[in-house]
């Protein structure tokens, strides 16, 4: 590809993305369940986090991967709502989170 | 609560969730004809067995005997031995339907994914235990489930009527931020 004069970064720049946000075989799987068109993760223990290091990171809408992901935290003991919570309305608002496993 | 981000108004009965032990067999079901799984029931599959045909060794079915989280209880029992496999004896509550199986087996995951299927099930959700590549993602029986998810998610699209999640594990030392990294990670995977 031969950039036109001044246009070199932004070509650099549009190839990166490019390569950077294609998916590979999982990330290609129809069959990965997805709820709101985003892709499942569950994850276990995600209390031994801190709320507001999971807002930090699950709020990224710069980052396409976690963007286009759906979280469900692990809700154990009687005050995991409220860390959720905590998550949801504390020091942002996390848009593409959280809820709740209910343990059998 | 803002912003409606409150799934669970949304889908109030998503979160059915069936905990099926891999190698449980579905001795209660019947002969009826089956339907597609119901995208309502999760069920958890670990990816964490082998055996000597397929990976060299037994892995989990001899695992040790774990101790009890009670002191009191664990001083009365002992602790500590392997299962003796070739005795019968094996890590397990029940003895499989299928012998001490393979997590890698192909056909043994298709024959799992068909009876998960005609048990209702929609959704897989795979034990994942973190990218290969980091420190601490083996399990004590040297298990990557880096390596042996993708069987598994081969095996889900197999079965065709039915979907897989990834069920992230706390390795030593994950993070939010090594999360992300592990979420990038699986979608370019």
């Amino acid at each position: 590809m031969q950039p036109a004069r001044g246009q070199h970064n932004v070509r650099c720049n549009e190839l990166i993305a490019t390569f950077a946000f294609k998916h590979g075989r999982f990330g290609n799987s129809s069959a990965w369940l997805r709820i709101n068109d985003r892709r499942v993760f569950y994850v276990y223990d995600s209390y031994h986090v801190a709320p507001e290091d999971w807002a930090k990171v699950l709020k990224d809408s710069t980052d396409e991967a976690i963007s286009s992901s759906f979280f469900v935290a692990l809700w154990l003991n009687q005050n995991g709502g409220d860390l959720v919570r905590r998550t949801d309305s504390g020091v942002c608002v996390v848009h593409n989170v959280i809820h709740v496993i209910v343990l059998l | 609560m803002s912003g409606g981000a409150w799934p669970l108004r949304t889908y109030p009965t998503l979160f059915v969730l069936a905990f099926v032990a891999a190698f449980a067999p579905f001795a209660c079901l019947g002969t009826e004809p089956s339907h597609d799984g119901s995208p309502r029931v999760h069920a958890f599959y670990y990816l964490w067995y082998g055996n000597p045909e397929v990976d060299g060794k037994y892995l989990h079915w001899d695992h040790e005997v774990l101790p009890h989280w009670a002191p009191a209880t664990r001083a009365k029992f002992a602790h500590g031995h392997r299962h003796d496999v070739a005795n019968g004896e094996i890590h397990s509550p029940f003895y499989p339907a299928r012998g001490l199986y393979s997590s890698s087996d192909p056909q043994l995951l298709d024959s799992h994914m068909q009876e998960l299927s005609q048990a209702g099930v929609g959704a897989i959700v795979l034990s994942w235990w973190g990218q290969a590549s980091r420190d601490g993602t083996s399990d004590t029986q040297g298990v990557q489930t880096d390596h042996t998810i993708a069987h598994a998610i081969a095996a889900v699209e197999r079965a065709g009527n039915m979907q897989w999640a990834v069920h992230m594990e706390p390795y030593p030392g994950r993070t939010a931020e090594s999360v992300r990294e592990d979420v990038n990670y699986l979608l370019h995977r």
